[in-house]
Protein backbone atom coordinates (compact mmCIF):
# COMPACT_ATOMS: atom_id res chain seq x y z
CA UNK A 1 0.00 0.00 0.00
CA UNK A 2 1.16 3.30 -0.43
CA UNK A 3 3.16 5.31 1.98
CA UNK A 4 3.89 8.81 2.30
CA UNK A 5 6.69 9.56 3.93
CA UNK A 6 6.32 13.27 5.31
CA UNK A 7 9.22 13.24 7.54
CA UNK A 8 7.35 15.71 9.16
CA UNK A 9 7.82 14.09 12.22
CA UNK A 10 10.91 15.10 13.79
CA UNK A 11 10.13 13.32 16.65
CA UNK A 12 12.17 9.87 17.98
CA UNK A 13 11.88 6.71 15.95
CA UNK A 14 9.64 5.06 17.98
CA UNK A 15 7.11 7.74 17.21
CA UNK A 16 7.59 6.54 13.54
CA UNK A 17 7.21 3.24 13.97
CA UNK A 18 4.09 3.98 15.22
CA UNK A 19 2.48 5.76 12.57
CA UNK A 20 2.55 3.17 10.07
CA UNK A 21 0.31 0.81 11.67
CA UNK A 22 -2.23 2.96 12.72
CA UNK A 23 -1.89 4.51 8.83
CA UNK A 24 -2.51 0.46 7.62
CA UNK A 25 -6.16 0.23 9.76
CA UNK A 26 -7.26 3.30 8.29
CA UNK A 27 -7.13 1.72 4.55
CA UNK A 28 -10.13 -0.99 5.10
CA UNK A 29 -12.99 0.55 4.44
CA UNK A 30 -16.07 -0.51 6.03
CA UNK A 31 -18.16 -2.23 3.25
CA UNK A 32 -21.00 -3.30 5.28
CA UNK A 33 -23.64 -1.02 4.02
CA UNK A 34 -22.58 -1.63 0.69
CA UNK A 35 -23.34 -5.29 0.79
CA UNK A 36 -26.59 -4.08 2.43
CA UNK A 37 -27.40 -2.18 -0.35
CA UNK A 38 -26.81 -4.51 -3.11
CA UNK A 39 -28.65 -7.37 -1.33
CA UNK A 40 -31.25 -5.03 -1.38
CA UNK A 41 -31.70 -4.66 -4.85
CA UNK A 42 -30.87 -8.43 -4.93
CA UNK A 43 -34.25 -9.05 -3.48
CA UNK A 44 -36.01 -6.21 -5.00
CA UNK A 45 -35.29 -7.35 -8.86
CA UNK A 46 -36.02 -11.24 -8.08
CA UNK A 47 -39.06 -9.63 -6.45
CA UNK A 48 -40.03 -7.82 -9.63
CA UNK A 49 -38.97 -9.80 -12.22
CA UNK A 50 -41.19 -11.95 -14.36
CA UNK A 51 -39.70 -15.44 -15.72
CA UNK A 52 -42.20 -17.09 -16.31
CA UNK A 53 -43.53 -15.86 -19.90
CA UNK A 54 -47.18 -15.90 -21.03
CA UNK A 55 -48.62 -19.29 -22.55
CA UNK A 56 -51.32 -18.51 -25.33
CA UNK A 57 -53.09 -20.85 -26.65
CA UNK A 58 -54.25 -19.54 -30.54
CA UNK A 59 -58.10 -20.17 -31.34
CA UNK A 60 -59.20 -19.51 -35.13
CA UNK A 61 -63.28 -18.48 -35.57
CA UNK A 62 -64.35 -19.12 -38.46
CA UNK A 63 -64.73 -16.82 -40.78
CA UNK A 64 -68.33 -16.06 -41.99
CA UNK A 65 -69.47 -17.77 -45.26
CA UNK A 66 -72.72 -17.56 -47.05
CA UNK A 67 -71.52 -19.57 -49.58
CA UNK A 68 -72.75 -23.11 -48.98
CA UNK A 69 -70.91 -24.52 -52.03
CA UNK A 70 -68.17 -24.01 -50.36
CA UNK A 71 -68.66 -25.72 -46.80
CA UNK A 72 -67.57 -29.16 -46.06
CA UNK A 73 -69.78 -32.08 -45.29
CA UNK A 74 -69.16 -33.56 -42.55
CA UNK A 75 -69.69 -37.19 -41.49
CA UNK A 76 -72.64 -38.10 -39.01
CA UNK A 77 -70.88 -40.92 -37.50
CA UNK A 78 -67.51 -39.02 -37.08
CA UNK A 79 -68.68 -35.85 -35.15
CA UNK A 80 -69.06 -35.24 -31.35
CA UNK A 81 -70.94 -32.32 -29.63
CA UNK A 82 -69.45 -30.86 -26.51
CA UNK A 83 -71.69 -29.38 -24.59
CA UNK A 84 -70.56 -27.36 -21.18
CA UNK A 85 -72.90 -27.17 -18.67
CA UNK A 86 -72.88 -24.91 -15.45
CA UNK A 87 -70.82 -25.83 -12.08
CA UNK A 88 -68.25 -27.67 -14.66
CA UNK A 89 -70.77 -30.17 -15.30
CA UNK A 90 -69.71 -31.59 -18.77
CA UNK A 91 -72.38 -33.59 -21.41
CA UNK A 92 -71.40 -35.17 -25.07
CA UNK A 93 -73.26 -36.82 -27.85
CA UNK A 94 -72.26 -38.16 -30.86
CA UNK A 95 -73.59 -37.67 -34.14
CA UNK A 96 -76.78 -35.86 -34.95
CA UNK A 97 -78.86 -34.55 -31.80
CA UNK A 98 -82.32 -36.04 -31.72
CA UNK A 99 -84.97 -35.12 -28.82
CA UNK A 100 -86.70 -37.83 -28.81
CA UNK A 101 -83.34 -40.09 -28.13
CA UNK A 102 -82.63 -38.40 -24.41
CA UNK A 103 -80.46 -41.13 -23.71
CA UNK A 104 -77.99 -39.65 -26.54
CA UNK A 105 -76.44 -37.30 -24.34
CA UNK A 106 -74.08 -38.59 -22.16
CA UNK A 107 -72.42 -37.58 -18.81
CA UNK A 108 -68.87 -37.02 -18.71
CA UNK A 109 -65.88 -34.65 -16.85
CA UNK A 110 -62.86 -33.16 -17.27
CA UNK A 111 -60.73 -35.46 -15.61
CA UNK A 112 -58.36 -38.14 -17.72
CA UNK A 113 -60.77 -40.78 -18.05
CA UNK A 114 -63.65 -38.59 -18.84
CA UNK A 115 -63.77 -36.52 -22.04
CA UNK A 116 -60.52 -37.55 -23.28
CA UNK A 117 -60.70 -40.97 -23.10
CA UNK A 118 -63.54 -40.53 -25.58
CA UNK A 119 -61.96 -38.32 -27.93
CA UNK A 120 -59.20 -40.12 -28.16
CA UNK A 121 -61.45 -43.54 -28.72
CA UNK A 122 -63.16 -42.16 -30.92
CA UNK A 123 -60.00 -40.23 -33.05
CA UNK A 124 -58.03 -43.43 -32.71
CA UNK A 125 -56.08 -43.70 -35.52
CA UNK A 126 -55.11 -40.09 -35.60
CA UNK A 127 -53.52 -39.73 -32.39
CA UNK A 128 -51.83 -43.06 -32.90
CA UNK A 129 -50.32 -41.59 -35.55
CA UNK A 130 -49.68 -38.65 -33.98
CA UNK A 131 -48.13 -40.01 -30.99
CA UNK A 132 -45.84 -42.29 -33.30
CA UNK A 133 -44.13 -39.38 -34.97
CA UNK A 134 -43.92 -37.41 -31.84
CA UNK A 135 -41.56 -40.43 -30.32
CA UNK A 136 -39.86 -40.46 -33.82
CA UNK A 137 -39.33 -36.87 -33.15
CA UNK A 138 -37.62 -37.04 -29.53
CA UNK A 139 -35.44 -39.97 -30.79
CA UNK A 140 -34.66 -37.95 -33.83
CA UNK A 141 -35.74 -39.92 -36.61
CA UNK A 142 -37.50 -36.56 -38.09
CA UNK A 143 -36.52 -32.99 -38.69
CA UNK A 144 -38.94 -30.55 -37.35
CA UNK A 145 -40.00 -29.83 -40.38
CA UNK A 146 -40.78 -33.73 -41.28
CA UNK A 147 -42.24 -33.68 -38.21
CA UNK A 148 -44.86 -30.87 -38.81
CA UNK A 149 -45.55 -32.78 -42.08
CA UNK A 150 -46.18 -35.86 -40.88
CA UNK A 151 -48.52 -34.30 -38.31
CA UNK A 152 -50.19 -32.15 -41.01
CA UNK A 153 -50.97 -34.74 -43.04
CA UNK A 154 -52.10 -37.40 -40.32
CA UNK A 155 -54.60 -34.69 -39.22
CA UNK A 156 -55.59 -33.75 -42.21
CA UNK A 157 -56.06 -36.77 -44.42
CA UNK A 158 -59.57 -38.09 -44.66
CA UNK A 159 -58.59 -41.69 -44.63
CA UNK A 160 -57.28 -40.97 -40.96
CA UNK A 161 -61.02 -40.54 -39.88
CA UNK A 162 -60.16 -37.75 -38.15
CA UNK A 163 -63.10 -36.66 -35.85
CA UNK A 164 -65.16 -33.41 -35.92
CA UNK A 165 -65.80 -32.02 -32.75
CA UNK A 166 -68.45 -29.21 -31.84
CA UNK A 167 -68.19 -27.46 -28.87
CA UNK A 168 -71.21 -25.92 -27.32
CA UNK A 169 -71.41 -23.83 -23.94
CA UNK A 170 -74.02 -22.44 -21.87
CA UNK A 171 -73.84 -18.71 -21.13
CA UNK A 172 -73.41 -20.12 -17.45
CA UNK A 173 -70.08 -22.20 -18.23
CA UNK A 174 -66.82 -20.80 -16.83
CA UNK A 175 -63.90 -19.72 -19.11
CA UNK A 176 -61.61 -22.34 -17.44
CA UNK A 177 -64.30 -24.58 -18.72
CA UNK A 178 -63.79 -23.41 -22.46
CA UNK A 179 -60.01 -23.73 -22.09
CA UNK A 180 -60.09 -26.92 -20.99
CA UNK A 181 -61.75 -28.68 -23.70
CA UNK A 182 -59.92 -26.59 -26.06
CA UNK A 183 -56.76 -28.03 -24.35
CA UNK A 184 -58.07 -31.67 -24.79
CA UNK A 185 -58.57 -30.68 -28.54
CA UNK A 186 -54.50 -30.72 -28.83
CA UNK A 187 -53.98 -33.22 -26.49
CA UNK A 188 -56.25 -35.72 -28.42
CA UNK A 189 -55.26 -34.01 -31.54
CA UNK A 190 -58.37 -33.09 -32.98
CA UNK A 191 -57.64 -30.30 -35.10
CA UNK A 192 -61.72 -29.39 -36.69
CA UNK A 193 -63.10 -28.60 -34.07
CA UNK A 194 -65.79 -25.02 -33.73
CA UNK A 195 -67.39 -23.53 -31.13
CA UNK A 196 -70.84 -22.68 -31.86
CA UNK A 197 -73.99 -21.47 -30.00
CA UNK A 198 -76.04 -23.95 -27.77
CA UNK A 199 -79.40 -24.66 -29.18
CA UNK A 200 -82.78 -24.15 -26.87
CA UNK A 201 -83.42 -28.03 -27.23
CA UNK A 202 -80.06 -29.07 -26.10
CA UNK A 203 -79.95 -26.58 -23.04
CA UNK A 204 -83.28 -27.95 -22.32
CA UNK A 205 -81.97 -31.58 -22.66
CA UNK A 206 -79.23 -30.71 -20.84
CA UNK A 207 -81.15 -29.02 -17.48
CA UNK A 208 -82.65 -32.10 -16.50
CA UNK A 209 -79.32 -34.18 -16.23
CA UNK B 1 -0.75 -13.33 17.20
CA UNK B 2 -2.29 -10.15 18.35
CA UNK B 3 -5.90 -10.40 19.09
CA UNK B 4 -8.15 -9.67 16.43
CA UNK B 5 -11.65 -9.75 15.96
CA UNK B 6 -12.56 -12.92 14.79
CA UNK B 7 -14.21 -12.26 11.02
CA UNK B 8 -14.74 -14.55 8.13
CA UNK B 9 -13.73 -13.10 4.33
CA UNK B 10 -16.92 -12.40 3.17
CA UNK B 11 -15.10 -11.06 -0.25
CA UNK B 12 -16.52 -14.05 -2.15
CA UNK B 13 -20.27 -14.07 -1.09
CA UNK B 14 -20.39 -10.26 -1.85
CA UNK B 15 -19.18 -11.13 -5.07
CA UNK B 16 -21.80 -13.20 -5.56
CA UNK B 17 -24.03 -11.11 -4.75
CA UNK B 18 -23.15 -8.44 -7.02
CA UNK B 19 -23.19 -10.78 -9.74
CA UNK B 20 -26.59 -11.84 -9.29
CA UNK B 21 -27.62 -8.17 -9.22
CA UNK B 22 -25.95 -7.16 -12.37
CA UNK B 23 -28.23 -10.42 -13.75
CA UNK B 24 -31.35 -9.63 -12.41
CA UNK B 25 -30.67 -6.01 -13.37
CA UNK B 26 -30.03 -7.13 -17.11
CA UNK B 27 -32.72 -9.67 -17.28
CA UNK B 28 -35.59 -8.49 -15.35
CA UNK B 29 -38.46 -7.04 -17.13
CA UNK B 30 -41.21 -5.09 -14.74
CA UNK B 31 -44.51 -6.87 -14.74
CA UNK B 32 -46.87 -4.25 -15.71
CA UNK B 33 -49.51 -2.74 -13.57
CA UNK B 34 -52.61 -4.15 -14.09
CA UNK B 35 -55.79 -3.10 -12.98
CA UNK B 36 -57.63 -6.11 -12.95
CA UNK B 37 -55.82 -9.02 -11.90
CA UNK B 38 -57.02 -12.53 -13.74
CA UNK B 39 -55.74 -16.18 -12.56
CA UNK B 40 -55.29 -17.21 -16.28
CA UNK B 41 -56.39 -21.05 -16.92
CA UNK B 42 -54.22 -23.48 -17.38
CA UNK B 43 -52.76 -25.46 -20.91
CA UNK B 44 -50.65 -27.56 -22.41
CA UNK B 45 -49.79 -25.28 -24.91
CA UNK B 46 -46.25 -23.49 -25.55
CA UNK B 47 -47.19 -20.78 -27.81
CA UNK B 48 -44.66 -17.79 -25.78
CA UNK B 49 -46.59 -14.17 -26.32
CA UNK B 50 -44.43 -11.49 -27.92
CA UNK B 51 -43.71 -8.64 -26.08
CA UNK B 52 -45.05 -6.38 -28.67
CA UNK B 53 -47.99 -5.47 -30.75
CA UNK B 54 -50.49 -7.32 -28.32
CA UNK B 55 -54.04 -5.78 -27.90
CA UNK B 56 -54.24 -7.34 -24.32
CA UNK B 57 -58.38 -8.05 -23.22
CA UNK B 58 -58.39 -8.45 -19.76
CA UNK B 59 -61.77 -10.15 -18.34
CA UNK B 60 -61.30 -10.43 -14.65
CA UNK B 61 -63.59 -12.41 -12.52
CA UNK B 62 -66.18 -9.99 -11.84
CA UNK B 63 -66.52 -10.17 -15.69
CA UNK B 64 -65.31 -6.30 -15.92
CA UNK B 65 -63.12 -6.07 -19.34
CA UNK B 66 -60.20 -4.10 -19.83
CA UNK B 67 -58.19 -3.01 -22.75
CA UNK B 68 -54.33 -2.61 -22.98
CA UNK B 69 -52.18 -1.94 -26.06
CA UNK B 70 -48.59 -0.40 -26.09
CA UNK B 71 -46.82 1.99 -28.08
CA UNK B 72 -46.62 5.29 -26.65
CA UNK B 73 -47.23 6.72 -30.01
CA UNK B 74 -49.97 4.26 -30.68
CA UNK B 75 -51.75 5.04 -27.65
CA UNK B 76 -51.65 9.08 -28.00
CA UNK B 77 -52.93 8.92 -31.47
CA UNK B 78 -55.47 6.15 -30.77
CA UNK B 79 -57.28 8.35 -27.74
CA UNK B 80 -57.59 11.13 -30.11
CA UNK B 81 -59.67 9.49 -32.62
CA UNK B 82 -61.88 8.20 -30.09
CA UNK B 83 -62.10 11.44 -28.62
CA UNK B 84 -62.82 13.23 -31.35
CA UNK B 85 -65.57 10.53 -32.50
CA UNK B 86 -69.15 11.93 -32.76
CA UNK B 87 -70.81 9.78 -30.14
CA UNK B 88 -67.92 10.71 -27.40
CA UNK B 89 -66.99 14.22 -28.44
CA UNK B 90 -63.79 14.65 -25.39
CA UNK B 91 -61.03 17.05 -26.66
CA UNK B 92 -58.00 15.61 -24.83
CA UNK B 93 -55.53 18.14 -23.80
CA UNK B 94 -51.81 17.04 -24.34
CA UNK B 95 -51.00 16.72 -20.65
CA UNK B 96 -54.15 14.39 -20.36
CA UNK B 97 -52.77 12.81 -23.40
CA UNK B 98 -49.78 12.43 -22.48
CA UNK B 99 -51.04 10.53 -18.96
CA UNK B 100 -52.44 8.22 -21.04
CA UNK B 101 -49.87 7.09 -23.36
CA UNK B 102 -47.87 6.05 -20.11
CA UNK B 103 -50.75 4.05 -18.93
CA UNK B 104 -51.09 0.19 -19.56
CA UNK B 105 -54.48 -0.34 -20.09
CA UNK B 106 -58.41 1.63 -20.00
CA UNK B 107 -60.99 0.25 -18.39
CA UNK B 108 -63.38 3.54 -17.65
CA UNK B 109 -65.87 4.35 -20.10
CA UNK B 110 -65.33 7.31 -22.24
CA UNK B 111 -67.23 9.64 -19.68
CA UNK B 112 -65.36 9.35 -17.29
CA UNK B 113 -61.72 9.08 -18.63
CA UNK B 114 -60.93 12.61 -18.64
CA UNK B 115 -61.78 12.51 -15.13
CA UNK B 116 -59.72 9.56 -14.16
CA UNK B 117 -56.67 10.68 -16.07
CA UNK B 118 -56.21 13.12 -13.42
CA UNK B 119 -55.93 10.89 -10.73
CA UNK B 120 -53.16 10.10 -8.83
CA UNK B 121 -52.06 6.37 -9.79
CA UNK B 122 -53.24 5.11 -6.70
CA UNK B 123 -56.45 6.96 -7.28
CA UNK B 124 -56.52 5.29 -10.97
CA UNK B 125 -56.06 1.83 -9.63
CA UNK B 126 -58.90 2.28 -6.64
CA UNK B 127 -61.14 3.83 -8.86
CA UNK B 128 -64.54 1.51 -9.42
CA UNK B 129 -65.04 0.24 -12.50
CA UNK B 130 -67.07 -1.62 -14.42
CA UNK B 131 -64.66 -2.23 -17.07
CA UNK B 132 -64.60 -0.87 -20.84
CA UNK B 133 -69.06 -1.35 -21.94
CA UNK B 134 -69.20 -3.82 -24.36
CA UNK B 135 -72.58 -4.65 -24.92
CA UNK B 136 -74.51 -4.23 -27.81
CA UNK B 137 -76.22 -0.15 -26.73
CA UNK B 138 -72.62 0.93 -25.74
CA UNK B 139 -70.58 -0.62 -27.49
CA UNK B 140 -66.98 1.01 -26.27
CA UNK B 141 -64.74 -1.76 -26.86
CA UNK B 142 -65.65 -1.83 -30.44
CA UNK B 143 -64.25 1.21 -30.86
CA UNK B 144 -61.36 1.13 -29.24
CA UNK B 145 -60.15 -1.95 -30.72
CA UNK B 146 -60.98 -0.68 -34.01
CA UNK B 147 -58.90 2.12 -33.91
CA UNK B 148 -56.00 -0.17 -32.35
CA UNK B 149 -56.29 -2.00 -34.46
CA UNK B 150 -56.56 0.86 -37.49
CA UNK B 151 -53.49 2.67 -35.56
CA UNK B 152 -51.41 -0.78 -35.77
CA UNK B 153 -52.43 -3.39 -38.03
CA UNK B 154 -50.01 -5.93 -37.29
CA UNK B 155 -51.20 -6.03 -33.38
CA UNK B 156 -52.09 -9.45 -32.32
CA UNK B 157 -55.03 -9.90 -30.01
CA UNK B 158 -55.11 -11.66 -27.01
CA UNK B 159 -57.54 -12.43 -24.34
CA UNK B 160 -56.48 -12.33 -20.55
CA UNK B 161 -59.87 -14.41 -19.14
CA UNK B 162 -59.94 -15.22 -15.40
CA UNK B 163 -60.47 -18.77 -15.00
CA UNK B 164 -64.29 -17.77 -13.04
CA UNK B 165 -64.87 -15.44 -15.84
CA UNK B 166 -68.42 -16.11 -17.12
CA UNK B 167 -68.75 -17.68 -21.02
CA UNK B 168 -71.19 -15.49 -20.98
CA UNK B 169 -68.88 -12.42 -20.98
CA UNK B 170 -65.90 -13.99 -23.07
CA UNK B 171 -68.73 -14.89 -26.06
CA UNK B 172 -69.42 -11.25 -26.00
CA UNK B 173 -65.98 -10.42 -26.39
CA UNK B 174 -65.18 -12.69 -29.23
CA UNK B 175 -68.00 -11.38 -30.86
CA UNK B 176 -66.95 -8.10 -30.82
CA UNK B 177 -63.36 -9.47 -31.79
CA UNK B 178 -65.17 -10.75 -34.55
CA UNK B 179 -67.15 -7.82 -35.81
CA UNK B 180 -63.88 -5.70 -36.32
CA UNK B 181 -62.51 -8.52 -38.40
CA UNK B 182 -59.95 -10.37 -36.01
CA UNK B 183 -60.88 -14.44 -36.25
CA UNK B 184 -57.63 -15.22 -35.18
CA UNK B 185 -56.58 -14.04 -31.56
CA UNK B 186 -54.53 -16.20 -28.68
CA UNK B 187 -55.97 -16.91 -25.49
CA UNK B 188 -53.45 -16.52 -22.38
CA UNK B 189 -53.05 -19.30 -20.48
CA UNK B 190 -50.69 -20.67 -17.39
CA UNK B 191 -48.24 -23.85 -17.94
CA UNK B 192 -50.11 -27.13 -16.87
CA UNK B 193 -48.39 -28.76 -14.03
CA UNK B 194 -49.27 -32.33 -14.30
Amino acid sequence: MAELDTGSSGGSHKKGDKKPHAKKQSTRIDMTPMVDLAFLLLTFFMLTTTFNKPKAMEVNMPVPNKDIKTQTKVKDDLTITILIGKNNKLFYYEGIFDMAKPDLIQKSNYSKDGIRKTLINKNQKVYDLVSKFEQMRKEDKLTEEQFKDTVRWAKKDKKNDGIFVIIKALEEAKYENIVNILDEMSICSVVNFAIVDISEDEKKAIETL
Amino acid sequence: MPRSTPSIDMTPMVDLGFLLVTFFMLTTQFRPDEPAEAQVPSSISELILPEKDVILLTIDNKDRVFMAFDGQEHRKNVLKKMGEKDKYKVAFTTEESHTFSNLTSVGIPMGELKEWLHLSSDGRNDYPTNGVPCDSLNNQLYDWLYEARMENPQAMVAIKGDRDASYKKVKQVIKILEEVKVFKFKLITNMKVE
